[in-house]
């Protein structure tokens, strides 16, 4: 795996854009089109809000980003934080709204993760390479593989 | 718009429809992102319009701000004109 990016910044909303910014550029670099770079971008941005608001819930903290990219196979985007665990629904995902009065606003932010991405894991209390106990989200883009030339 | 800019948007909505303006075409031209939290201002907004026999279009939207509508399945309760007069004869 190659190594596009490392960054932590501060868990704050406003820092949220530099992180989807780089993914979107990580993402172009590793070949995918305007159109899938801006997936990557969104599901990034979805992730580190879910990160500010669930796991600091307005305490200081940061965001880890490591983006990886396997050429023509999968890229990579990993996010650590040192928050509090919180709860990610899993199994489907729910039908789309078709009414107004089925209209949530809850679980936009996971719906677009999980669409954008082709996988997303989430790990909780998990120990780090140096001891600390962090929460990760590992999610995955699957790449079509280069046609042979 | 993502969720550090949104909070000023969804003011401006509620601002509108505290004024009793429920029938609301968003022109989205020159917007070229948008994040859940801007769906979520979206959202309230249409639920507040429909409750008054109003509604909520959006006009002029790019390529990738459709997606992030079609992305959470909102096509069908948000319509995307091409054009904001358009939009604004539907309402």
């Amino acid at each position: 795996m190659i190594i596009l990016r490392r960054l932590s910044l501060p868990a704050r909303h406003n820092q949220l854009v530099v992180f989807a910014r780089e993914a979107r550029a990580a993402a172009s670099e590793a070949g995918m089109n305007e159109a899938e770079a801006y997936r990557v971008e969104l599901a990034v941005d979805e992730a580190c809000a879910n990160i500010v608001d669930h796991a600091y819930a307005g305490n200081p903290g940061e965001i880890d980003m490591e983006i990886a990219w396997e050429p023509a196979r999968t890229f990579v985007v990993i996010l650590t934080d040192e928050g509090r665990p919180f709860i990610v629904p899993d199994g489907p995902l729910a039908s789309p709204p078709k009414s107004v009065e089925e209209l949530r606003v809850g679980g936009l932010g996971l719906r677009i993760i999980r669409q954008a991405m082709s996988e997303a894991r989430w790990e909780f209390g998990v120990g780090a390479a140096d001891g600390r106990k962090v929460n990760r989200l590992t999610m995955t883009r699957d790449l079509a593989p280069v046609a042979a030339s | 718009m993502d969720s550090a800019t949104a909070p000023e948007f969804d003011n401006a909505l509620k601002g509108l429809q505290l004024e009793g303006r429920h029938k609301i075409v968003l022109d989205f031209a020159g917007l070229d992102y948008m994040s859940s939290a801007g769906l979520r201002a979206m959202v309230a907004a249409l639920k507040e319009a429909k409750a008054h026999n109003g509604g909520v279009l959006v006009a002029a939207a790019n390529d990738k701000i459709r997606d992030t509508i079609a992305l959470v399945g909102f096509q069908s309760l948000f319509p995307v004109f091409d054009d904001i007069l358009e939009a604004v004869d539907s309402l």
